[in-house]
């Protein structure tokens, strides 16, 4: 099995435990490599790499609350609602144009699971249709 | 979108292709047909023609989804060639020259774009009440309106049918409980067209916990207002499935029914809101393979002047920029003749074009001086708390944004104080605090993660309440539009200098609110966490204690005031210039006073009425040199 493909496991693993969907539940949004492909293009490879198995070797809290925090963070704030949020961490420079705050593409914000989080859809889109806000949330 | 004008002379010339000029222009179509009077129409609009196809109107669709900052104005095209003020300051280069010292800040914008500002407006669709008509009378202040609510009853209701409004009629009179009026009467019962929106699950539970009404006294007076619905511009389930034959065909079901998307403002993707695209659409049917309606639609003509004839004083021609592309500010200079001239660019675009007119900036249309005076919105204040019960689920951000209303719109206090309506707010603290993305920010600063972290974002955000308060403001000629020669926009066009203040006599409105707030809050069982230092919102510069802050609702009013009589007006009660007999200058900046209601519904019934008249009098007013006729038989 190539490298990657192991990284990209590591990746969900970790981020499954961040944002308490399942693995299934990430790649269900259709969004799970691309995202993936956001810290691998932009770091260095080394970097990426260390990155990666200090998410691997780590506890959630652990990596919340060390150096990595702020990118651990982008983890849960990409699948909750398509967003980057800029870091200041220098690990994740290699084009600084794109560590910005920003909406990944129109699809990843459809595609956060923190509307499903909070008992909502996304806005504008995956409509719940007519009187569904008549009744209870879904749990 | 290319020009298109090929003509040098047509019947009617309408600027601004929103609600107010699309309205217009499809009842002059209706009655041109029905009467076999032919007419030539063209509609001018300064921004681009987009959205009337599937795929440009997806791209809205998707500018939203992609952008930052899901602001009113985000999924528009940014154009600097027909630019507006900026959503949210500092996003973008400033229209508006504001404030002056001393000063507030006019916080409303619109789109410029054909569909205009009901691209993203809420949707909400409650009439005017009688006693709003008539300020002055009732209650000693501001100024009567030249027509009454009886005169524009008929006028309102055609207007629910055009927008297809959804409502319950008999809610809608709890708003005049207290007077011996009714909005709508016993046998026009449930005069709208659909079924009223259903209320929100987060609705139903403040109801049951508040009861049917709410009671509280402020200063000496006493208030009892009621949880009522509000009637909305939204597909809900028809009443009416009529469908006439021809041309006037009621087409209250076009896009689908509200799929609860809870994006209204700024963009609903099924088209379940009324927008003016639908207009547009059902006057391009009209104009189809019609002898007696030629309709063409110039996008991107920016209009700059309107001339007039020295010895008639009639409008002659207007003059307007039309751009090729919307991303350079390269322009061509262009002049129109028409017999008729309707102006319905929005208050503060009307109210501009008017005073870049005449002899060296003198303005036109201004025999009065009330020219871009008396500028109101609904200032909007927000209250906002949590539903202490922690097992409590609102569900919140689901449905469209407010389906219910506590409303405090009349009664003797009024000559004190300012009347007010309540937007109870579906979507939780997404306006007052940026919720849910700010409740994810601080739970993640807090170090949470997963399933404890989908917990307790869950549980803050299904406990959100928000009241949206919309202040009546009094007309003053004090705030008012001027244009700044010297400060121009990218096409080079004066950009609008702002001057606006809020008055002592809405900031009490605004202390009465604060009561209503207590009152109701207590009795939900809601811990108030209103908290102005980091909202979005603008400081009042006469509220010195800083209690309040205010966003602009979006309800640009009283630029070009209707009256009685020419010294104390811009227009008559058709919205017709005293001054100029073949301009009319429409919507909500005719309105001599603003109450309490979302202004749409009101300006579309004028611009009906308006309609109604030009068909009347078009051959008295346009025909001078018999052109018109003339040019039809050419055509």
């Amino acid at each position: 099995m190539p490298k990657a493909t192991s990284n990209y496991e590591l990746f969900l693993k970790t981020a499954a435990e961040l944002t308490g969907f399942t693995v299934g539940e990430l790649k269900g949004t259709g969004q799970a490599k691309t995202y993936f492909d956001y810290f691998e293009n932009q770091m260095e490879k080394d970097e990426f790499e260390e990155f990666i198995r200090y998410l691997s070797i780590n506890k959630p809290e652990d990596v919340l609350n060390a150096s990595y925090a702020e990118l651990a963070q982008n983890i849960i704030w990409l699948f909750y609602f398509g967003q980057w949020k800029q870091v200041s961490d220098d690990a994740f420079g290699k084009h600084p144009e794109k560590n910005i705050d920003t909406i990944v593409s129109p699809q990843a914000f459809r595609s956060g699971l923190g509307w499903q989080a909070i008992g909502a859809n996304p806005p504008g889109a995956k409509f719940p249709g007519f009187k569904s806000w008549t009744m209870r949330p879904r749990p | 979108m290319t020009y298109k004008v090929r003509k040098e002379f047509y019947d009617l010339v309408i600027v601004g292709g929103g609600v107010a000029g699309l309205l217009f222009a499809k009842r002059v179509a209706e009655k041109a047909t029905k009467t076999r009077s032919p007419i030539s129409l063209l509609l001018l609009e300064a921004g681009v023609d987009l959205g009337r196809d599937s795929s440009s109107y997806k791209a809205y669709v998707d500018r939203f989804h992609k952008a930052n900052i899901k602001s009113p104005n985000s999924p528009y095209l940014d154009n600097q060639n027909a630019p507006v003020e900026p959503d949210v300051p500092g996003t973008g280069p400033e229209y508006y020259i504001q404030p002056e010292p001393g000063h507030d800040v006019f916080g409303s914008n619109n789109t410029r774009a054909l569909g205009g500002t009901t691209l993203h407006w809420m949707g909400l669709t409650p009439r005017m009440l009688p006693e709003d008509f008539k300020m002055h009378d009732n209650f000693g202040i501001a100024v009567n309106w030249p027509i009454d609510y009886e005169t524009l009853r008929p006028y309102y209701r055609q207007a629910e049918r055009e927008l297809g409004v959804a409502g319950n009629a008999s809610e809608q009179n709890n708003a005049v409980k207290n007077t011996n009026k009714k909005l709508y009467l016993e046998g026009d019962d449930d005069p709208f067209p659909m079924e009223g929106i259903p209320i929100s699950h987060h609705d139903k539970f403040l109801k049951g916990k508040l009861g049917d009404k709410i009671e509280f006294k402020f200063g000496r007076h006493k208030y009892e207002t009621h949880f009522s619905s509000i009637p909305q511009a939204r597909n809900s389930t028809p009443r009416i499935y009529e469908v006439k034959a021809g041309p006037s065909e009621l087409r209250t079901g076009e896009g689908q029914r509200c799929e609860g998307n809870a994006s209204c403002i700024p963009i609903c993707p099924v088209n379940a809101k009324y927008s003016a695209l639908r207009t547009y659409r059902e006057l391009q049917d009209l104009a189809k393979n019609n002898p007696f309606f030629e309709f063409e639609l110039q996008s991107q003509a920016v209009v700059t002047r309107v001339n007039k004839e020295e010895e008639t004083n009639r409008i002659s021609s207007l003059d307007f920029y039309y751009y090729p592309h919307s991303e350079v500010p390269a322009k061509q200079f262009k002049t129109i003749e028409a017999g008729s001239f309707v102006l319905a660019a929005s208050a503060i675009e009307n109210a501009k074009i008017l005073l870049m007119s005449g002899e060296a900036g003198e303005g036109l249309c201004n025999t009065s001086g009330q020219l871009g005076r008396n500028l109101m919105d609904h200032p909007f204040v927000l209250h906002w708390g949590l539903i202490k019960d922690k097992t409590v689920e609102l569900g919140t951000f689901r449905g469209p944004g407010v389906t219910s209303d506590l409303p405090v719109r009349t009664g003797p206090w009024r000559k004190t104080h300012a009347a007010f309506r309540t937007d109870i707010s579906n979507w939780g603290w997404g306006l007052a605090a940026n919720a849910p993305y700010n409740n994810l920010a601080s739970l993640l600063k807090k170090q949470k993660f997963g399933k404890k972290l989908r917990q307790e974002l869950r549980s803050e955000v299904q406990r959100q309440v928000t009241f949206g308060y919309l202040f009546e403001q009094l007309p003053c000629s004090e705030n008012r539009v001027t244009v700044d020669f010297n400060k121009r926009d990218r096409l080079g066009i004066p950009r609008p200098r702002l001057n606006y203040k809020i008055d002592p006599y809405t900031i009490r409105g605004m202390e009465c609110a604060e009561v209503l707030t207590k009152a109701a809050f207590d009795k939900i069982g809601i811990q108030n966490f209103t908290n102005y230092k980091n909202q979005l919102g603008i400081k009042i510069s006469l509220d010195t204690a800083n209690r309040f802050k205010y966003i602009g609702a979006g309800h640009i009013m009283g630029t070009h005031r209707m009256g009685n009589h020419n010294s104390n007006s811009v227009v008559d009660e058709f919205q017709r210039s005293w001054d100029h007999p073949n301009l009319f200058v429409i919507g909500a900046g005719s309105m001599p006073t603003a109450g309490t209601s979302n202004p749409t519904l009101t300006l579309a019934a004028l611009s009906l009425r308006s309609a109604d008249e030009y068909m009347k009098c078009k051959d008295m007013i346009s025909c001078k040199r018999g052109r018109c006729k003339k040019e039809i038989k050419n055509a």
